[in-house]
């Protein structure tokens, strides 16, 4: 049975599979398996991207999505005597019987299936058939220049699928599947205003709806990877400062921002602040740094330049001599 | 089916040009159409064992050749260039200009073109060619012929015509100066020399930075952008081991970029253009708490002392500290100081990619110099400790380009290269100086002056030799040929070459180009050119990172409409000045007979037959047997600097130059050591915080584009359905992304799919708000490029082609680089409604998925 | 009927081409006269029509030409500073220099 695999940790967002299935299906008829695809408008393998975090924890996830080939698919339930699963796996729609069948559009609860206005035929991902029955690889894997991509037989890949997610639901049978999907994550600085420096091995604690625990980096960063969205309380603590506690709840990606930690008694310091005249000019933009909205129970500073000094002054006296 | 029963030619579909190739593929062909385009499988013919396919072994970890090519997206959907609906398919002359009567120079971008034959075409060429050079000499024909585009060889894309007009004594140059990485050139060549590039030696580098590297800073670097265009993905799969051997990358720019999406460990977000004040920041850190290495820079530097009292404060009163760099660059202090110390704890390396507003912006020799002292200051050249490029490997035939593994031969068609050759022109224009050269009223008398011959190859000494347009004794330009129209939404400020192209002293402006775009519009005679899928060529691919190979490219297709090759055309144009000139020109060879010759000179004819390589259409190049045992980037220097000196006089890295304080002893812009320069003659405010800044309060990121190449692909259908490539507006069209931080969306009340007017005192374009946390509040992004779309031509455009207002000044007063990126910019919401009735026959302009079409100009 | 002359120097360094060459009319006529000693050349006569003027066989120099229109009833012709090119030494120009060995 072919699969397709998936690997998040290896996909730069190229776009090149949902390119690829463009240059393969426009103007270019597969017959028995499919008729052109149209110019625009149809993404048989759909790229989707999502941003996610803020200034300056912020990373783009990339997930493509197919026609899952399922095993017990709606779209054959909906008519067998259209659709209809190949021996290798690959779930066909006929293009000659489909004709007019604009209903089965919408028997994929996945919204793989596309409508084809001027052959007025649904269509989708074939996983390529016509290629794969010369022994080819499907157009999208083909072009995968990371190795993102895969497809092969089940057997090949039955570590993998072991621990992989797949995007459509089980009762389908979905045949593809996705690996090291990123998900959630939490993250944040943590660092000593006293000194105007980083703090390296704090220690943050998650609890709530997971649980780990992770030290702060040597630039003061801590992340919480592969999180789904919940409850969940942060605790930093670090020797001879003030612990913090913050609850989260979690529906995005989230930066929880930078936590000044208060000095413990007895681990003061005193630093002389340096001059307006050895700084120079301020904070460059007009206004300062504002607070934007709320993201679960916590506000996120938005900007780094929120460090950028307590009145951050507009000078409209001009140039600066040196 | 499939793949059987089709014809697949060999073809490189990169962008580098000047017959430099890269991302070959094969193209499937039947029945005259371009089925698909797949990556190139070397293993067709030869084995790996006869390529000598190459292992890097990192860590326990391995990273190998791979045995296809990696082609990007852009290979893939390069056949719809092909079949776009813009192309131009047959010969068209503006409809009110007449060579015998009226020219009506100031109608140029306004009116329509009708249709003509290629003879009369060529008479009207030819004609003009006669009399420019009967009434003023062949200096006033000006050459647009520079810059990148389709890799062809004998039909080059770029300059044909200047081998003809060789024959007849010249032309006058359009100077093309590097435009992705100016500081370099134009900074630290001064400071280590290492032309033709300025930049590090690469040798081995891959292998350097894998083994051992901690850290790499890719600074003002998207390896998952530009390098599209050059060499395909090779760097993304490399960054991508990078990760796997836990070698953490830090990545240093304004704004997420594709690269910092998918690889960073960690993004430092830092205003556009503010990476000097970053870098004395850290340098001064260095300082206070000793994390340098003296006896390293003592024994292989000079000049640093005086350096060292600027960053100190000694020298103007104000020391460059953390808190003070903070306040430029938006930096918090306290992640300066954690950046400098890990630099100089951690083993750390340099990645670019070139493009951006590090090297592309005001004063960019600045943060170019400074990063060559920084990596002084941790002694580069030790393991582990070099600046990597992802792009532009194997340049100029330089084995120290090449960070990955050595090839026996870098080949080179030159036998067959019929386009412009690199090297000094004695009547040339700097390209940054069109604008101002044409409408200045320059005379032989009272020239146009500045310095240098500005090619991106020459050493550093050419920046200090004077030079005049028109030449003494010679006439101003009368008449443009171009082969590359795009100088409006590439360069420094295409609303004053528009001004240029409609000057009365430019009496004719022939254009040949494969599609109608861009600086399409002010031409007078536009002649068809075609794709290479439809050209029969030959070309070597020496930027794959695989292996070095040369291909034979069948033509796929037959030409479409009317088209020649620019190689064709200029034979064309060659025969109707006889047939002495046109065996000269000719050399009596045919495209068969220059093939051959291209591969008899390419350095494969060492390898193998011409038969045997027309037989396999492709030869791989074998790895060099003892590749691993090269030294790897500096480390001869770092080793030995006297065995292996840096090309200045002293053989050392000067901190200090002494050609600059001796032949600009007045220059505060690019002083004799690097520093932070505010402002300055040329560019007195183009900083937040100076005083247009009050009008235009952010900083525009004008990255090289994503979903083009400069200013190629912008009409791709399949690429304009991807949401960071064009946002749809209200009124159906695509616009030009810009990101905007949530904060300043929220300042400027936009969202997500508004269209706003991107501005500054010199015109304004449009755009699509994309608002997100990618980019850095103070700052906003529209990638460079977008195709035209006057509104008013010469104030504002509706395609988002942000070059248009880019500052025309150049890099600094005696630098005559270009500024097109970290320049100041406002943001306004528009109403578009509002604005397509105030400009109905511009927003009505008849367009498809692909952009407006050029039905709107044909008469 | 009018005279025509001119002389080849190097385009970059304005020295004399003076080790000899051929020039050659072509167009409404065909003929040829030598590239003097001194890198001057002299036609002594040519009618009114439309010609190519070449500077061919100069050693290490490509072919160098001018475009010649001679109206009823002009003058002589001088057609000046034939400016010669050299023969690039490398397809990239300067960089030779940097090539390693």
């Amino acid at each position: 049975m072919k699969v397709f695999v998936f690997d998040s940790a290896k996909c730069n967002g190229c776009y090149g599979c949902q390119l690829a299935c463009k240059d393969e299906h426009w103007n270019n008829e597969w017959l028995p398996y499919a008729l052109p695809q149209p110019d625009t408008g149809h993404f048989w393998c759909k790229m989707t991207q999502t941003d996610h975090g803020q200034v300056p924890k912020v990373r783009v996830e990339y997930k493509p999505l197919f026609c899952n080939h399922c095993d017990d698919a709606p779209c054959i339930k909906a008519d067998p005597e259209v659709s209809f699963k190949r021996s290798d796996g690959l779930v066909i729609m006929d293009p000659m019987k489909a004709k007019g069948r604009r209903d089965l559009v919408d028997s994929c609860p996945y919204g793989a299936i596309y409508w084809n206005e001027e052959l007025e035929v649904p269509q989708h991902c074939t996983g390529c058939a016509h290629l794969v029955d010369e022994g080819e690889l499907p157009h999208c894997v083909d072009v995968c220049a990371t190795g993102a991509l895969r497809f092969g037989e089940e057997e090949e890949f039955a570590d993998e699928i072991a621990r992989a997610e797949t995007v459509a639901s089980a009762e389908h049978g979905p045949r593809v599947y996705y690996l090291d999907l990123p998900h959630l994550f939490i993250g944040g600085e943590v660092w000593d205003p006293a000194l105007d420096e980083v703090i390296e091995g704090a220690k943050i604690t998650l609890s709530g709806d997971a649980q780990a625990v992770t030290n702060s980096d040597e630039f003061g960063d801590f992340w919480f990877r592969k999180l789904d969205p919940g409850a969940y309380t942060l605790t930093i603590e670090a020797p001879g400062f003030v612990s913090q506690t913050v609850d989260v709840k979690l529906e995005k990606s989230l930066n929880v921002g930078d936590f000044p930690l208060e000095r413990e008694a007895g681990n003061e310091v005193q630093v002389p602040k340096e001059s307006e005249a050895a700084i120079g000019r301020q904070a460059p933009i007009d206004t300062p740094d504002v607070q934007v909205g709320e993201l679960g129970d916590v506000k996120a500073s938005m900007s780094v330049m929120s460090q950028a000094g307590e009145d951050a002054i507009f000078d409209d006296s001009g140039i600066t001599s040196k | 089916m499939g793949r059987k029963g089709m014809k697949t030619y060999y073809k490189g579909l990169g962008f580098c040009g000047g017959g430099v190739n890269s991302n070959t593929c094969e193209v499937d062909v039947k029945d005259g159409k371009i089925v698909r385009t797949r990556p190139f499988q070397y293993d067709r013919c030869y084995t790996p064992e006869e390529m000598n396919a190459w292992t890097i072994h990192a860590r326990g970890s391995e990273y190998s050749a791979s045995m296809k090519s990696l082609i990007p997206p852009f290979s893939l959907v390069y056949k719809k260039r092909a079949y776009s609906t813009n192309r131009i398919l047959y010969p068209l002359k503006r409809v009110d200009w007449d060579p015998n009567g009226e020219r009506n120079p100031q109608n140029r971008g306004k009116s329509k073109f009708e249709r003509i034959s290629w003879d009369e075409a060529l008479d009207i060429l030819v004609s003009e060619i006669r009399r420019i050079h009967k009434q003023y000499g062949p200096y006033s024909i000006y050459c647009q012929i520079d810059g990148h585009g389709e890799t062809k060889t004998v039909h080059a894309a770029h300059g044909c015509q200047t081998n003809l007009l060789d024959l007849f004594g010249g032309y006058t140059y359009q100077g093309r100066q590097p435009d992705s990485w100016e500081g370099w050139h134009w900074g630290a060549k001064h400071v280590w020399g290492q032309a033709p590039l300025g930049q590090a030696d690469q040798y081995n580098l891959w292998m350097d930075v894998a083994q051992n590297t901690d850290m790499l800073m890719l600074w003002g670097c998207d390896m998952e952008t530009t390098t599209w265009s050059w060499e395909g993905q090779q760097s993304s799969k490399l960054c991508f081991w990078f990760t796997e051997l836990g070698i953490k990358q830090v990545y240093i720019c304004p704004d997420v970029n594709y690269g910092a999406a998918c690889h960073a460990d960690k993004w430092i977000p830092v205003l556009p253009n503010t990476d000097a004040a970053l870098q004395l920041g850290i340098i001064y850190t260095w300082l206070e708490e000793g994390l340098w290495d003296e006896e390293y820079v003592k024994t292989h530097a000079t000049g640093y002392e005086v350096f060292f009292d600027y960053v100190l404060g000694k020298e103007d009163g104000i020391p460059k500290t953390p808190k003070w760099a903070e306040g430029k660059c938006g930096v918090p202090a306290r992640q300066i100081k954690a950046l400098a110390r890990q630099w100089n704890k951690q083993r750390t390396s340099i990645g670019h990619g070139n493009g951006g507003s590090y090297i592309r912006s005001i004063y960019s020799h600045e943060p170019a110099r400074l990063e060559v002292l920084a990596m002084c200051m941790q002694a580069i050249g030790t393991p582990g400790r070099n600046v990597m490029k992802f792009i532009e490997w194997q340049m100029m035939g330089q084995k120290s380009a090449m960070p990955g593994p050595r090839s026996e031969l870098i080949p080179y068609p030159g036998g067959a290269y019929k386009g412009w050759m690199m090297g000094f022109k004695k009547s040339f224009i700097p390209k940054t100086l069109f604008p101002q050269a044409v409408t200045g009223g320059w005379t032989a008398e009272n020239p146009l002056t500045w310095y240098s011959f500005p090619d991106a190859s020459f050493p550093a000494d050419q920046q200090f030799i004077p030079y005049q347009y028109p030449l003494p004794g010679a006439e101003p330009i009368h008449m443009i040929w171009s082969d590359a129209p795009c100088w409006t939404t590439c360069w420094n400020g295409g609303n004053a070459a528009i001004e240029a192209y409609r000057h009365p002293s430019i009496e004719f402006i022939c254009t040949e180009h494969i599609w109608f775009e861009n600086d399409c519009q002010f031409a007078d005679l536009l002649l068809p050119v075609n794709t290479k899928f439809e050209e029969e060529d030959i070309n070597c691919d020496t930027a794959s990172g695989d292996f070095n190979y040369i291909v034979y490219e069948g033509q796929c297709i037959e030409p479409i409409g009317e088209s020649k090759s620019d190689y064709e055309i200029a034979c064309e144009v060659a025969k109707r000045f006889g047939p002495v000139i046109y065996e000269q020109f000719t050399k009596g060879q045919s495209i068969e007979d220059c093939i051959k010759e291209g591969f008899e000179t390419s350095g494969c004819q060492d390898y193998l037959s011409y038969d045997t390589f027309r037989q396999n259409e492709y030869f791989i190049i074998p790895t060099a047997k003892d590749w691993e045992d090269d030294p790897r980037g500096h480390a001869p220097f770092a080793e030995n600097p006297h065995e292996s000196p840096m090309q200045t006089a002293n053989g050392l890295i000067n901190f200090y130059s002494e050609e600059l304080a001796t032949v600009f002893p007045d220059d505060e812009e690019r002083p004799p050591y690097p520093k932070w320069v505010e402002t300055g003659i040329n560019h007195p405010s183009e900083r937040l915080g100076t005083p247009r800044a009050k009008d235009y309060p952010y900083l525009i990121v004008s990255n090289h584009p994503r979903w083009r190449c400069h200013a190629q692909l912008d009409d791709i259908t399949w690429l304009r359905e991807i949401e960071t490539c064009k946002v749809q507006g209200p009124d159906g069209y695509l616009y030009e992304p810009v990101w905007m931080n949530p904060v300043d969306a929220q300042r400027e009340g936009v969202k997500t799919g508004d269209v706003v007017k991107v501005f500054n005192d010199r015109g304004w374009v449009l755009g699509g708000v994309y608002v997100t946390e990618r980019i850095v509040a103070g700052s906003v992004l529209q990638d460079h490029g977008a195709r035209v779309d006057a509104i008013e031509a010469g104030v504002s455009d509706r395609g988002g082609a942000n070059n248009l207002i880019a500052p025309t000044a150049t890099t600094s007063k005696n630098a005559v680089g270009e500024v097109t990126s970290g320049f100041l910019v406002g943001i306004e919401k528009v109403d578009v409604d509002a604005l397509a009735k105030e400009y109905p026959e511009v927003f009505s302009r008849v367009r498809d998925d692909g952009g407006v079409l050029i039905d709107n100009w044909i008469a | 009927m009018p005279k025509v002359t001119g002389y080849m120097a190097d385009e970059l360094t304005s020295e004399y081409i003076t080790h000899g060459g051929t020039v050659r009319v072509s167009g409404d006529a065909d003929l040829m006269v030598p590239l003097l000693s001194n890198g001057a050349f002299q036609i002594d006569e040519l009618g009114p029509g439309s010609y190519v003027v070449s500077i061919v066989d100069v050693e290490g120099y490509n072919p160098i030409n001018k475009l010649l229109d001679i109206e009823e009833g002009e003058g002589d012709v001088d057609l000046g500073w034939f400016a010669g090119k050299a023969l690039p030494q490398s397809m990239w120009g300067v960089h030779n220099d940097y090539e390693e060995a």
